[in-house]
């Protein structure tokens, strides 16, 4: 590889004999795994308030230093039961660069989404791009904590103090994620958390919301089932957003190996920051040394005038190269649901939608493979004459 | 297990020793030997895949279709929000009610509300207690977006009438087959039937998958809708060629875990129900003797059942209400509970008037659901009714004791 290599998409080998994907997978060894599982089979507690989910519920109350964790089935899940445990009607303000269950979430809870503008830099909404949009319908703000950087916290708190609106916050990228040294979880009324096997948390599927307000959870708590001795709040509509003790058992193994895993994601971050330096047009994602991040999205920027491809086109050659990368997030929320009502233009969206590109990590690359990503990119860009040459043929 | 129970200060409730030391539970629990699941599960482990529509996923939608002899089969997350996802559906994002049977699962007011719709409570027959056409007809309106019918673990109910009025009305019929798996109606394998059904793979359920289920249908475009709503509706997997502006994605995904228990556990879905149908005759021979008391009749001299619950009618002259045989037996650890009671429409109201609904009222007074499933032998099962002939022998004595505690 390197100097000289024809890329896939000129015909070259690719990089990689098998496909590399966007996801972490971080698997615990099978033999705890099977353990685990024994156990459960032994207990023939299989769903229902059962003893692992009450175990990962304290053990991730105690990993954010919030004071309550209500785990459910999965991130999308812990949106809705959070959303409806607002008890609120109305327009919530949220942002339209986003993964589309955050936006999904608010309208099974019965609330009206207003799409909201992300700033260039954070890639995320503010005070600047809420507060114009806040209405007499307005009830509340959903702030998402892309990429596993805080969402402004204090300014939005501020904001919805001063105008009596609820906050909350989508954390589904934020488990192992600090703002101000405290871990997210413990901003706005409550924060929602996923554990899917592409985050670094897996538990398969599953989900949880956390929050420091006794009253929130239990009506968190209450929703969650339809048990009568689960019930602690009268709230009129609850779910079954019950986790089971499968996901539980394997949840709590990747809380266990969770630091592993981060340092594992922050390895393969550094070879990408080292293999793609000095790279004109391409600009990763940075995280704030003085916080921890989980490192499971590694994201650049790719400007077109200065790179000399479009993001779709080195997304193409790098599929070529058999690195499935991923345009996340792609479209912005306002591009494909036209129902929702967008008050503004959001530039600042569209912009980042067109531009942004999800880098594979994982538990089955090791760092020298992120290494040869990086290199992959070079080549690729170091052949963009031709590559653009070839498209116009 | 305790010793036989002859006097009335002998019963749990009256100070004496439980029944059971370890409770007896309403659900069915099957499992698999631990082997035959963990080699499902690491297959998908080792390709690296536990959910979107990983290898026991797919292996076991393919399963069910040929199970219930239908088209297609979308698995979810759980039957709850597989109901939303249809009723969600049916309303084509209009504001509107369901129909549904003011006898049923307390939750299903709920997911209509998550659906965006309006519950629309309905009597129930009260032979075959499952929804009612006539009463539908007579209270659904043009606001109606879709129909929610109920199979009872005993009688999936009315489908042709149902199917009838949902079709002169234009409103589809979704049908909870929750208790209507290991079922046939008229000679057909539930699954078919309606618009579409949903199925659960709950651990309580006949066929455990920890937490889970399934939707069934026959409409390929349904089917396609559905698999796109399940998995976010995402905008760059949209079908071509259907209208589907209205479809509000979610994730309701079966994870690989819960696929993989279900697999392990399909080939013994025979032996489930042979189970349950000698815990059902079992409980009938105790039970069916007694003053007052009477087994929910549940016949699969025509069409099969799974016999997944033992409903026990409490009437004259059986000495204590419905509410105090439910506390004495739970005294006794068999973790028994009412049998959809109170009424959806009671249960729902917060405040303000609700329609009269005569037979669900009535039934919902009767009914006492006894512990099932197996963890349930058939000695604690002739035990129950023992204690139980106990109690009839000495009516006025325990009624009276009862009185004072």
């Amino acid at each position: 590889m390197g100097a000289g290599r024809t890329i896939a998409a000129l015909g070259g080998a690719p990089a990689f004999t098998a496909p590399l994907h966007v996801a972490q997978v971080n698997l615990p060894p099978w033999e705890d795994v099977e353990a685990a599982f024994r156990g459960i089979f032994e207990r023939r507690w299989f769903a229902n308030h059962g003893p692992l989910v009450r175990d990962l519920d304290e053990a991730f109350a105690e990993a954010t230093g919030a004071r309550h964790a209500v785990c459910v089935t999965n991130g999308t899940v812990a949106l809705m039961v959070m959303a409806r445990a607002l008890e609120l009607s109305g327009e919530v303000i949220a942002p339209s660069f986003t993964f589309p269950a955050t936006v999904q979430a608010l309208q099974w809870a019965g609330l009206t989404p207003v799409l909201c503008d992300v700033e260039p830099d954070t890639q995320m909404i503010s005070t600047r791009t809420v507060e114009p949009l806040i209405g007499e319908r307005t009830c509340g703000v959903l702030g998402v904590h892309t990429w596993g950087r805080a969402c402004d916290p204090d300014g939005l708190a501020e904001l919805c103090d001063r105008r009596g609106l609820a906050l909350v916050f989508d954390a589904c990228h934020g488990v192992g994620c600090t703002h101000d040294g405290r871990p997210l979880g413990n901003f706005g009324v409550g924060e929602a958390f996923s554990f899917h096997a592409t985050k670094v948390l897996n538990g398969a599927e599953g989900g949880c919301i956390t929050t420091n307000d006794a009253d929130f959870a239990a009506r968190l708590r209450t929703i969650r089932s339809f048990h009568g001795p689960e019930t602690f709040a009268d709230v009129p509509t609850r779910l079954n957003a019950k986790m089971s003790e499968a996901q539980a058992a394997l949840a709590l193994l990747s809380l266990r190996d969770l630091e592993t895993n981060i340092q594992a994601n922050l390895s393969r971050y550094r070879r990408y920051a080292d293999g793609l330096a000095g790279l004109p047009g391409l600009s990763l994602v940075r995280y704030d040394q003085r916080e921890q991040n989980n490192h499971q999205y590694v994201v650049v920027e790719v400007d077109e005038p200065a790179f000399g491809l479009s993001r779709d086109q080195l997304l193409a050659a790098l599929e070529a190269e058999n690195i499935l990368c991923r345009r996340h997030f792609f479209p912005g929320v306002h591009r494909a649901r036209p129902d929702l009502r967008q008050v503004a233009e959001l530039p600042n969206t569209d912009r980042l939608c067109g531009r942004l590109i999800q880098l594979p990590t994982g538990q089955a690359m090791s760092p020298d493979d992120a290494t040869r990503v990086a290199e992959a990119i070079q080549d690729i860009h170091a052949s963009r004459a031709a590559l653009i040459a070839q498209t116009r043929q | 297990m305790t010793g036989a129970k002859r006097r009335p200060e002998d019963l749990a409730i009256l100070g004496g020793d439980p029944l059971f030391t370890s409770p007896r539970p309403i659900g069915q629990l099957d499992a698999p030997p631990v082997e035959d699941y963990l080699r499902i599960l690491r297959r998908s482990f080792e390709s690296r895949r536990l959910t979107n529509d990983g290898p026991a996923v797919q292996e076991l939608e393919q399963r069910l279709c040929d199970w219930h002899q239908v088209g297609n089969c979308i698995s979810v997350a759980n039957a709850a929000l597989g109901l939303t996802m249809l009723m969600q559906l049916a309303s084509r994002g209009r504001p509107g009610d369901v129909a549904m049977p003011a006898f049923s699962f307390r939750g299903l007011p709920h997911l209509a509300r998550w659906a965006g719709q309006t519950p629309l409570f309905c009597d129930v027959d009260p032979a075959t207690h499952t929804l009612d056409p006539a009463d539908v007809a007579d209270r659904m309106t043009d606001r109606t977006n879709s129909i929610l019918a109920v199979c009872n673990f005993n009688d999936p109910g009315d489908l042709e009438g149902l199917g009838e009025l949902a079709r002169r009305r234009g409103a589809p019929l979704i049908i909870d087959s929750v208790y209507g798996f290991g079922a046939t109606h008229r000679g057909r394998p539930l699954g078919g039937f309606g618009t579409a059904e949903v199925f659960s793979l709950h651990a309580t359920k006949l066929l455990n998958g920890f937490e889970g289920g399934y939707i069934t249908t026959n409409d390929d475009a349904l089917a396609t809708a559905l698999r796109w709503q399940r998995n976010f509706a995402l905008p760059g997997l949209r079908p071509d060629g259907l209208e589907l502006d209205h479809v509000l994605g979610l994730n309701a995904k079966l994870n690989e875990l819960h696929a993989a228990m279900a697999l392990a556990g399909l080939d013994r879905v025979d032996s489930i129900i042979e189970g349950n149908k000698a815990r059902h005759q079992a409980y009938l021979e105790q039970v069916d003797p007694i003053p007052g008391l009477a087994l929910m009749p549940c016949d699969d001299s025509r069409d099969r059942r799974g016999f997944q619950l033992a409903i026990l009618d409490v009437g004259s002259p059986w000495p204590l209400t419905r509410d105090e045989t439910l506390k004495l037996l739970r005294a006794e650890g068999a973790a028994v509970g009412p049998y959809y009671s109170p009424p959806l429409h009671v249960a729902d109201a917060r405040g303000e008037s609700v329609a009269r609904l005569p037979v669900s009222e009535v039934l919902a007074r009767r009914f006492v659901q006894l512990p099932v499933g197996e963890l349930v032998s058939l000695d604690d099962i002739r035990a129950i009714g023992a204690l139980l002939r106990s109690v009839s022998e000495h009516g006025d004595a325990v009624r009276a004791r009862l009185g004072r505690v």
